[in-house]
């Protein structure tokens, strides 16, 4: 399934989590996790506009269901978000002593298939522009706003592009050609040689050798016809070994408003990074 | 074909600022300097935030925010008048830089310590005339305007000298001016 990290390498580690949301009933105080195990859940719940926490004994876990200290209200959104997040953080303040721009934070992340990229292509749903990315507030009564951010595509040399509106959505292009190494590369290599190097853009996110022992992620930054220069290979690679696009690097951007937090710490997580995706078999 | 909707997880975190005053029940003084680099050539200009050319007799909040890494650039035609040196950097309303027939009227400025985080009248001062300068012992200006007229910019000089500012009134030392 196409996933979100928040860096090289793709792995658990860099891995972002789904959130699991509920609407409480003002009787109900335990869920189910959907989207994930109990073990993935963060240690923060957020009920309305507080944070609940498993450190502090206030959300318990038992399998895959947490259970809360006291039953959310009718209607009120309960985010649970897993234990692997983008993180931004910034200041409500414009002027913090040593920072440059104290309400901003922009990073950039991946969405990208590692794990089974062999089996399944992205593609654009139908009546989408692209791949559909954005920042939803998901609790718009409590927390965080989706117009605190803003999405815009990596550009090849891995700096940000051009951030869309507050709030708006980014499409981004299928992720589905393929191609195969015409000649083996060696570690630490920074070019490869693909049998058709049309298939690729530079930007790109490549799974070289899918499912093999050698197998890596790597990013194009510029092509010359098939020869594509990558960021350093950690493997060597065999001839007729399969190159895939598997992802895209974005970034984002939180601008925290003024005041937002009346200048004291707040944590949020109302706000998700949704995808909008076809998954096809290839 | 399957079409996934997914929800990441997002951690919004909004920072609380260092409070630099509440040290002084310690005994610790603390203290941060900052330099505004000071350059020859074309004047710093920033545009009035929220302003339209559709704006007309409202009273509007564009706010000027000068930030301490930002540099501040200066020329000799608008230095400061007389040849004085300002110890702090100051805001100049241009009101030549207007469009439109009316003018502006009704200026008035506020200002903050912006690195307490918190608002803090110092002055309050009419101006209305191109050139009027408004010193600025902070490093926030609410510059708002009532009358009619469109896309103000408001000009941000430099002191002369590299500024050292102090995290408070109450922790000056000789060392530490504005």
């Amino acid at each position: 399934m196409i996933k979100l990290y928040k860096a090289f390498p793709l792995g658990p580690a860099t891995e972002v989590d789904l959130n699991d949301f509920f609407i409480g009933n003002g009787t109900q105080v335990t869920f189910s996790l959907v989207n994930k195990t109990g073990t993935l859940l963060n240690d923060d719940v957020q009920v309305g506009a507080t944070v609940d926490r498993q450190s502090t004994g206030t959300v318990t876990v038992s399998g895959n269901n947490f259970t809360l200290p006291a039953a959310p209200s009718s209607g009120q959104v309960i985010t649970a978000p897993g234990v692997g997040a983008l993180e931004f953080s910034a200041y409500d303040q414009s002027v913090i002593a040593g920072a440059t721009s104290p309400t901003v934070d922009a990073r950039p992340f991946i969405i990208a298939d590692v794990e089974q990229i062999g089996l399944y292509k992205y593609l654009v749903p139908t009546g989408y522009s692209g791949i559909q990315m954005q920042f939803i507030d998901h609790d718009t009564s409590n927390g965080a706003a989706a117009s605190w951010y803003q999405l815009a595509p990596a550009n090849a040399d891995g700096t940000a592009g051009t951030y869309g509106a507050p709030g708006a959505a980014i499409d981004l292009a299928a992720i589905q050609n393929s191609s195969t190494l015409s000649t083996g590369s060696a570690a630490l290599a920074t070019t490869i040689t693909v049998a058709d190097g049309t298939q690729f853009t530079p930007g790109m996110i490549i799974a070289i050798n899918y499912g093999g022992a050698d197998f890596e992620a790597t990013t194009i930054r510029s092509i010359s016809g098939n020869v594509l220069t990558v960021d350093a290979l950690a493997n060597a690679h065999s001839s007729a070994e399969t190159v895939i696009h598997c992802g895209w690097w974005v970034w984002g951007k939180l601008i925290v408003p003024i005041n937002a937090a009346g200048g004291q710490t707040a944590i949020m997580w109302d706000v998700g990074c949704d995808v909008i995706v076809d998954q096809e078999s290839r | 074909m399957a079409t996934l909707t997914l929800s990441f997880s997002v951690r919004t975190t909004v920072r609380k600022r260092l409070n630099l005053s509440s040290s002084t029940s310690t005994g610790v003084r603390r203290r941060y300097s900052q330099s505004f680099t000071v350059q020859t050539g074309a004047m710093h200009y920033v545009a009035a935030a929220s302003n339209s050319a559709t704006d007309s007799g409202n009273t509007f909040f564009p706010t000027l925010i000068i930030t301490p890494t930002d540099t501040y650039v200066t020329n000799s035609s608008t230095s400061p008048p007389g040849g004085t040196v300002y110890s702090y950097p100051y805001v100049k309303v241009d009101t030549n830089a207007v469009v439109g027939t009316c003018g502006l009227q009704d200026f008035h400025m506020e200002l903050s310590l912006g690195t307490m985080g918190r608002f803090e009248a110092i002055t309050q001062t009419s101006i209305g005339n191109k050139g009027d300068i408004i010193t600025v012992a902070g490093l926030k200006a609410l510059i708002t305007y009532t009358g009619q007229g469109s896309s103000p910019t408001w000009q941000v000089l430099p002191n002369e000298r590299r500024l050292r500012g102090c995290s408070h009134p109450q922790q000056r030392d000789p060392s530490c001016r504005w």
